[in-house]
């Protein structure tokens, strides 16, 4: 970022979807976990405004709001929780935004949300195997699969749902350059 | 972009499916032993089919119980207290990890059962 000026415009909407993000995270980790899920997987509700920020924001804002998320995390509820979240979130996004490369208008969003879901999943389970020196990212494979896509449909409905006010939110800005 | 398409739903119930499938196959049944290990390294062993309730060697912050086969982390100083809120552990491979401590508490079954190896 060489000389690129952030407007003040596009740091208050930057601003409200982190905001957005981060009290959807700490609602949404109030809930009980399911017993059969992997520790810490949840509903990924914050999601919803990380993938509207990829498709409409770009993906430097993506990747902006989930390190700063990270860092939320890491302040409220510490450093390993902190950590997994910024493994499965950049995974996430990376994949996402890979994806859309590839198969550029050829993907639906459905399918991005899913996958988004699945790998930032994966990238927690990971960041734990890590962590606690074991292997057992392997044997929640399954697992991961199907909450990843059941979640995933949810967020990517939720998206299609919300969008009009993300709009709104982004304050214009919200724009597809492709 | 389009929202969604039909064959994009046939291929996650497709996705979904697999992977049941695969859960399946691999549900051994009951858990004979317990591995408690710290920072990937094994603490204690602990048979489930004799019930009991301690704290592992050298985690005196942490309360294992063992009680009709199966085991669950019943108490911890961490702050988030995921390793508790996992609840009651039965099947080989089931696992409650207690990230601030470093802990994890794995079911295993008869050995030569299952996929998993056992990591270093």
């Amino acid at each position: 970022m060489k000389n690129r000026k952030v407007s003040v415009r596009r740091l208050a909407a930057l601003g409200l979807m982190l905001a957005m993000i981060t009290v959807l995270s700490a609602l949404e980790h109030m809930l009980p976990p399911l017993p059969m899920l992997p520790p810490g997987v949840r509903l990924g509700l914050s999601n919803v405004v990380t993938m509207y920020a990829i498709f409409f924001m770009g993906g430097r804002s993506a990747a902006l709001l989930t390190v700063l998320k990270s860092l939320f995390v890491l302040l409220t509820r510490g450093a390993a929780a902190g950590f997994l979240s910024l493994c499965g979130g950049m995974l996430s996004i990376a994949v996402i935004l890979l994806l859309t490369f590839l198969f550029k208008d050829r993907i639906s969003y459905l399918v991005l949300s899913v996958a988004g879901a699945i790998f930032h999943n994966l990238g927690q389970i990971a960041g734990a195997s890590l962590l606690l020196g074991s292997n057992m990212a392997f044997f929640y494979l399954p697992v991961l699969l199907i909450s990843g896509v059941l979640m995933g449909s949810v967020t990517g409905a939720l998206l299609r749902a919300v969008m009009p006010l993300l709009h709104k939110a982004a304050d214009g800005l919200g724009t597809r350059n492709r | 972009m389009k929202f969604a398409r039909k064959k994009d739903v046939w291929m996650l119930l497709v996705i979904c499916l697999a992977a049941a499938a695969g859960m399946a196959l691999r549900q051994s049944g009951e858990g004979r032993y317990a591995e408690i290990s710290r920072d990937g390294a094994a603490v204690v062993r602990v048979e489930l089919h004799e019930d009991r309730r301690f704290s592992p060697t050298g985690l005196p912050q942490m309360e294992i119980q063992v009680r009709d086969g199966r085991i669950a982390v019943i108490r911890s100083d961490c702050p988030d207290q995921v390793c508790v809120r996992a609840g009651w552990l039965k099947s080989p491979g089931q696992s409650a990890a207690c990230l601030p401590n470093r802990v994890l508490v794995r079911v295993y079954g008869d050995p030569g059962q299952g996929v998993d190896a056992v990591a270093g």
